[in-house]
């Protein structure tokens, strides 16, 4: 098996449970290839802190990468206003 | 925690905590809601969607809806919790209806950015290194969703979708095949090519504005 191959394999693994012989593949790979132990390490990392991603944006870790124009928020913040039932 | 929210004594009594959710949440504040979180949740919806107006809409849909149901929220989770949450599902249902179209997904041409990763022989073109030593610094896990985003963003549509359908929704497998009518075959292979660009420009981006320098 050669990168190519393995990657594609790593990737799966995040999403599927592989076969034993795919697992004994990939391990045979990563004890010969430090990228390849690096970019499954990568891959397991990336999904980690995605897995807090929601988390972030609720407590506010993750800025904003844009905003709500004036105009739209003027006009939801109408919208919001005429169908308050509290009003 | 949050020290403005007038947060009454001891909810003793049965119906004390809907009347606290009332005040918290229902006591309808639309205004502040807007101002206060709108902009997360349209940043939010435009990681998945690549339209403006769309994705405000989205977000005004939501806040209507938790209006409506100002009633369903017990104050247990943040507000900000509570509008996600609804916006997750109007996301997802939008996606629905728009991506109907089994072919589109079906037809997975080949990826220049896949090809480009490996040699001729299958190895790696170019060199794979470690990130970081401590991804649990605060102020590195900010860095790293800023440069995140930035990357995400730059994904092809469909590898975004499906992307973000598993990563930030947080969706099976299972549910986005049935969602996008697509194969897992399909779906493994749109993943291992989201992660593999994703990676690639995180790393580019990311190790070139390692404290120190500058910017």
């Amino acid at each position: 098996m050669n990168c190519k191959e393995v990657a594609e394999l790593v990737s799966q693994s995040l999403d599927r449970p592989l076969t034993l012989r795919q697992r004994l593949c990939i391990r045979y790979h990563l004890w010969k290839c430090e990228w390849c132990v690096c970019y499954k390490k990568q891959l397991q990392h990336l999904k980690e802190c995605l897995g807090q991603f929601e988390q972030g944006v609720c407590d506010g870790s993750v800025q904003p990468h844009c905003a709500l124009s004036d105009q739209a928020k003027a006009r939801i913040k109408k919208i919001l206003c005429e169908r308050d039932p509290s009003e | 925690m949050s020290k403005s929210a007038p947060v009454s004594p001891v909810a003793a009594e049965p119906g004390a905590a809907q009347e606290q959710a009332r005040t918290t949440a229902g006591h309808l504040e639309p205004e502040r809601w807007v101002e206060e979180h709108g902009d997360a949740m349209f940043s939010y919806a435009m990681l998945h969607l690549r339209d403006t107006e769309v994705a405000e809409e989205l977000v005004q849909d939501t806040f209507v809806a938790a209006l409506a149901n100002a009633d369903g929220y017990q104050g247990r989770a943040s507000e900000r919790s509570w509008l996600i949450s609804i916006l997750k599902h109007k996301i997802i249902d939008h996606i629905r209806r728009v991506s109907r179209r089994r072919e589109y997904w079906a037809d997975l041409e080949d990826d220049a950015a896949e090809t480009s990763a490996f040699r001729d022989d299958g190895h790696f073109s170019s060199p794979v290194r470690e990130w970081i030593d401590n991804p649990q610094q605060a102020l590195q896990q900010k860095e790293f969703y800023r440069v995140f985003t930035a990357c995400l963003q730059g994904l092809p549509e469909k590898l975004n979708t499906v992307f973000t359908l598993r990563e930030l929704d947080q969706l099976s497998t299972e549910e986005i095949c049935k969602l996008l009518d697509i194969t897992s075959t399909n779906l493994w292979v749109m993943l291992h090519r989201a992660r593999l660009r994703l990676r690639r420009c995180m790393e580019a981006r990311w190790l070139d504005t390692e404290p120190g320098s500058g910017a």
